[in-house]
C-alpha cells in the first residue's frame, strides 16, 4: 500500500507493527510478518539510521521502538494510522493484531 | 600537517567542518560533542556527531581523503582518539526545527553548532524521553559554564509536555 513511498514493502510492515505493538524485535517480526530475518534487520537498520526508530539491548535481544525524539513522529503516526485503517480486517489480524501472551510464564514450564 | 594523536576535540571538529565546507558541504555539530565544548571538557564525548543535508557519499569521499576509515557508519582515523559520525537530518530538538546556530572559530576552522540553549534542550530531550540522568547532568554542566536562555528551555519543555521533569532540571540549577 505504501510501498511506492517507502521504497519497499518490508518498511511498511515494520512501521505498521511498531504503530500497533509499540516495540518489536527482529525474530518476533520474522514470525509475525513471515518475512526473512535478514530483510527485517535491513529495514530496522535503515529506519534506525534515519532516526525514525531507536533500539535498546535487553539480554540478547535488540528491542526497537519509534524514536520519541524524531521530529516528524506525530505526523508519521497520524499518516500510518490512516493508512492502517485502510487495511482489510483479516490482514490486520493476521500480521499485526495476532493475540500474544503477555502474562508471565514460569521458566522451565512445558508449553 | 595534522597531529592526529594529540589534536583536541574542538580542533578536530573545526578541522572536519572546514574541510567539508571547502568541498561545498555544510555541517552542524550536534549531540554530546556540543556538551564537551560548552562544558569546557567537564563532560568528555568521544564522537563528533554532525548533521548534513548533503549526500553522504560526498561526505565519505572527503573523509576518506583525509585518512579516515569507515566502519558501521562511523569514521575513524587510526591515530585519532575521537570518531566522527553523520546523523540523519533535520537539525531539530523534539518537535521544533533549530532556527539559529552558533558558530565557533578554532585554529583549524569554523564550527557551526547548536547554541548552548539548544544543546541544553537536546540533552534534556534524552532525559525526558528515556530518564537518562547522564544527559540531565550534561544539561546542568552546560548551564554552569554558558549563558542559557532558561525561559526558552521552560517554554520548549512545556510544549513537549514535560513540565514535571523540567522541575527536576530547574532544581538542579539552584
Amino acid at each position: 500500500m505504501l510501498e511506492s513511498l517507502f521504497g519497499n514493502a518490508v518498511i511498511e510492515k515494520v512501521l505498521f507493527s511498531l504503530l500497533i505493538n509499540k516495540n518489536c524485535y527482529g525474530s518476533e517480526l520474522k514470525k509475525s510478518l513471515s518475512i526473512p530475518l535478514y530483510s527485517i534487520q535491513n529495514a530496522l537498520k535503515r529506519l534506525e539510521k534515519g532516526g525514525v526508530v531507536v533500539s535498546t539491548q535487553k539480554g540478547k535481544t535488540r528491542i526497537f521502538q519509534f524514536n520519541p525524539r524524531y521530529p516528524f513522529l506525530q505526523e508519521l503516526e497520524a499518516f500510518l494510522k490512516k493508512a492502517y485503517s485502510f487495511l482489510p480486517q483479516e490482514i490486520r489480524q493476521k500480521y499485526y493484531e495476532t493475540p500474544k501472551r503477555t502474562r508471565p510464564r514460569r521458566s522451565g514450564k512445558p508449553l | 600537517m595534522i597531529d592526529w594523536k594529540n589534536i583536541s576535540f574542538e580542533n578536530l571538529a573545526g578541522y572536519i567542518s572546514e574541510q567539508l565546507r571547502q568541498e561545498g558541504i555544510e555541517t552542524v555539530l550536534v549531540g554530546g560533542a556540543c556538551v564537551t565544548i560548552y562544558s569546557k571538557n567537564r563532560y568528555q564525548s568521544y564522537d563528533l556527531d554532525f548533521v548534513t543535508y548533503e549526500d553522504v557519499k560526498k561526505v565519505r569521499n572527503v573523509l576518506i581523503n583525509l585518512g579516515f576509515k569507515e566502519k558501521s557508519g562511523c569514521f575513524r582515523h587510526e591515530d585519532c582518539p575521537w570518531f566522527v559520525e553523520f546523523v540523519s537530518p533535520p537539525v531539530a530538538i523534539g518537535n521544533e526545527p533549530v532556527e539559529k546556530l552558533n558558530t565557533l572559530e578554532t585554529p583549524l576552522g569554523m564550527i557551526k553548532m547548536l547554541s548552548p540553549t539548544d544543546s541544553v534542550k537536546d540533552r534534556l530531550s534524552a532525559y525526558y524521553h528515556w530518564d537518562d540522568t547522564q544527559t540531565l547532568d550534561q544539561a546542568v554542566q552546560i548551564c554552569q559554564e554558558q549563558a542559557v536562555d532558561i525561559k526558552d528551555v521552560e517554554r520548549w519543555s512545556e510544549r513537549e509536555e514535560m513540565s514535571e521533569k523540567l522541575q527536576v532540571f530547574l532544581s538542579r540549577l539552584s
